[in-house]
């Protein structure tokens, strides 16, 4: 899974961050107490916000994150240090949620169709005709915007947010999602355009230029 | 008939005349691909020309792209920044699991 370093980070913060990783991992091999709780300290609450992405109950999350640290600490011995340990366990966690998930014989609670666009019996559509011209960045600088951005995305039924988060978010090809998932490849993308266009569909009047 | 559903039909009418114009509901079933560039050149003329003549689905093509970059650069900030203190009721259990072991 290939997450980019933010591209505001520094070479100096980035070299600075492996020199710290290393000095910890050593610790960590070495089975230091100590150094297992910083790693928690560090790098838990990172964990916990990407585990209740995907997860529906604050219960499900903190078990979740428990499992990827024991999952990171039996695989300490393999991390070979090419990307940070922030990004090691952040796709860690990613695992041990789909990995909850998959576990449970999950039906979906909500239905994706009335978010779905109708169209007449000609096959054309009537919807709105203006756009706001503000753009993601501005929208977002604002409380509300973000607050109902996570509300609808968090409203997506589970298997439509998951393909989603693991597209956009996470940033996988159509292909890894659908491995990941177990799904053929065009009913990956099918899911993803369908949680994409709810999305949109509940973010109408935030987008609708009119509203604002 | 409302002048909406008049002209839905006047609409349909004329586009359906034009050689290559696609549906509304044909341009939906682009979009994804669209986005994902994996449209073919001829697919793409297509997509871009019943845009171009449609202002709905014009609009719904800018908002799929907006709704996408809203949801992306929310988890972004969230990655950016610093997260809550970790409950060491979390550090309690982790360490009590790997002693467990």
């Amino acid at each position: 899974m290939a997450r980019a370093v933010p591209s505001d980070a520094s070479a100096d913060e980035a070299g600075a961050e492996r020199s710290g990783d290393a000095a910890l991992l050593a610790r960590l091999r070495a089975g230091d107490e100590a150094a297992f709780a910083e790693l928690v300290r560090t790098h838990g609450g990172r964990m916990l916000a990407v585990a209740r992405r995907y997860l529906d109950s604050e219960d499900a999350a903190q078990d979740c994150v428990q499992e990827a640290f024991m999952s990171a600490f039996k695989s300490l011995d393999r991390f070979e240090g090419r990307s940070s340990l922030a990004t090691w366990l952040h796709r860690i966690t990613v695992n041990a949620a789909l990995q909850v998930l998959r576990r449970r014989s999950h039906k979906d609670e909500v239905a994706i169709e009335p978010w779905m666009p109708s169209f007449d019996e000609q096959g054309f559509l009537e919807g709105p005709t203006v756009v706001t011209a503000a753009d993601a960045e501005d929208l977002l600088a604002r409380d509300d915007v973000r607050a109902e951005v996570r509300a609808a995305i968090d409203r997506l039924p589970l298997s439509y947010r998951n393909v989603l988060l693991l597209r956009d978010i996470e940033g996988l090809s159509i292909k890894e999602v659908a491995e990941m998932l177990e799904l053929t490849e065009n009913n990956a993308k099918v899911r993803l355009h369908r949680a994409r266009t709810a999305l949109k569909k509940q973010l109408e009047p935030l987008l609708n230029a009119g509203a604002l | 008939m409302g002048a909406g559903r008049l002209g839905r039909r006047l609409k349909a009418v004329t586009m359906r005349r034009m050689p290559g114009m696609i549906t509304c509901a044909e341009f939906e079933r682009f979009v994804v691909d669209h986005y994902e560039g994996a449209l073919s050149e001829p697919e793409r003329r297509r997509f871009e020309r019943h845009m171009a003549l449609c202002p709905p689905c014009r609009v719904s093509w800018q908002s799929y792209r907006k709704a996408v970059a809203l949801g992306r650069g929310l988890f972004a900030e969230e990655d950016r920044d610093a997260p809550a203190p970790v409950d060491e009721g979390l550090v309690a259990a982790v360490l009590a699991a790997r002693r467990d072991e």
